[in-house]
């Protein structure tokens, strides 16, 4: 009788699994080969067709080895790892690096055309007050730039998010969910400065004190819509802007059951 | 990439169905198969356990070795509650879909 557990170990010698993973299949598969050849003998085959039908098993797929290998590892990454955690964090980390790469450069580019720092010009009586509105214009550009350059970036992010997770066969609503993730990092950045500012107003309160209450409060709540609009609507939108396509077009990408 | 989801789809149904039946191993589980499906559906070795093994990885079958009336060693799989829980669903996936391919089909016939 052949020996199916040597012939497999052989046939699964070339692939990346680990010694012990690669003894343990081999005794599986000899043992399923083992039982194709019974049922193939109890069948009225004869010994020489049996092992040849288990063989052509054996033999039929080229990269059996890695075949196995790879369904071996697929636990090590979930579904839900693979439709929203990787496409959305990496979505969030990107979005978070080109808005750092937009402040570098505009402010490199700032520092390029005013190479004297706002504050040493302020402290400086020494310049007149068209350059310093001229510094401040400059200034309001870089910031400008930071902005809209970034959010230039967005519907392409919120597209690959939606892309990635809809590759990974996930539903239409978790492809929205990972698009729209890097809102929690906007949310932060909305909190952040939210926080900033009233601590900013709240000086500079100390020199207004004689403004009304209703006055104050209107002041920090048009801060806040502010805010909400430039760091967490807009980008929002933006965001679903790139992920259009995928609500418009055909559910193709849907995952029949699997 | 649809042909493959729906081949993998179709063949985790199969494998999860025939387990719900009680624990086997996987020459029994592609014969079964292959019989409940009066031979429409076949597994070979090349087909069968790299499936098992991503449904084993996946937690949605538990595989132990185990000896069998003859005194072989097989490895028998059974169904754990969360592949239990993934069957429902996935039946139901298939149902629909087959009832709308056989609404399609008719209304091209009609």
């Amino acid at each position: 009788m052949r020996d199916w557990r040597e012939e497999a170990s052989r046939r699964l010698a070339d692939s990346r699994l680990s010694a012990a993973e690669r003894e343990e299949i081999s005794r599986e598969l000899a043992g399923h080969l083992e039982d194709l050849c019974d049922d193939a003998r109890s069948r009225s085959q004869d010994d020489f067709t049996a092992t040849k039908t288990a063989a052509v098993q054996l033999y039929e797929d080229k990269h059996l080895g890695a075949h196995l290998y790879r369904a071996r590892r697929e636990g090590i990454m979930n579904d839900r790892t693979k439709q929203l955690w990787l496409p959305a964090l990496t979505i969030l980390l990107a979005s978070a690096a080109l808005l750092a790469a937009f402040q570098v450069l505009a402010l490199g580019l700032y520092h390029a055309l005013a190479p004297t720092p706002i504050a040493g010009s302020l402290s400086m009586h020494a310049r007149t007050y068209p350059e310093l509105v001229r510094n401040a214009m400059r200034h309001e550009s870089a910031a400008l730039m930071i902005y809209f350059g970034w959010l230039g970036t967005l519907p392409f992010l919120g597209a690959l998010g939606a892309y990635w997770s809809r590759r990974a066969g996930s539903s239409r609503s978790l492809q929205i969910t990972t698009a729209l993730f890097p809102l929690v990092l906007f949310l932060a950045i909305f909190v952040g400065q939210q926080d900033v500012g009233q601590r900013g107003t709240s000086l500079s309160f100390l020199a207004m004190d004689a403004l009304p209450p209703a006055h104050i409060f209107f002041m920090f709540l048009s801060v806040s819509a502010n805010l909400l609009l430039n760091w967490v609507l807009i980008p929002g939108a933006a965001l679903l802007l790139g992920i259009l396509p995928f609500l418009c077009g055909s559910s193709m990408g849907h995952r029949l059951p699997s | 990439m649809i042909g493959a989801n729906i081949k993998r789809g179709s063949a985790e149904v199969a494998v999860l169905s025939v387990l719900e039946a009680g624990p086997s191993h996987g020459y029994e589980i592609a014969r079964r198969i292959e019989r409940n499906t009066r031979g429409a559906l076949r597994f070979t070795l090349a087909s069968l356990y790299p499936l098992l093994y991503r449904m084993e990885a996946r937690g949605w079958l538990k595989a132990a070795w185990s000896e069998t009336g003859d005194a072989r060693a097989r490895r028998c799989y059974r169904l754990t509650a969360s592949g239990r829980k993934k069957l429902a669903p996935l039946r139901k996936e298939w149902n629909e879909l087959f009832r709308a391919l056989t609404q399609l089909a008719e209304a091209h016939h009609a």
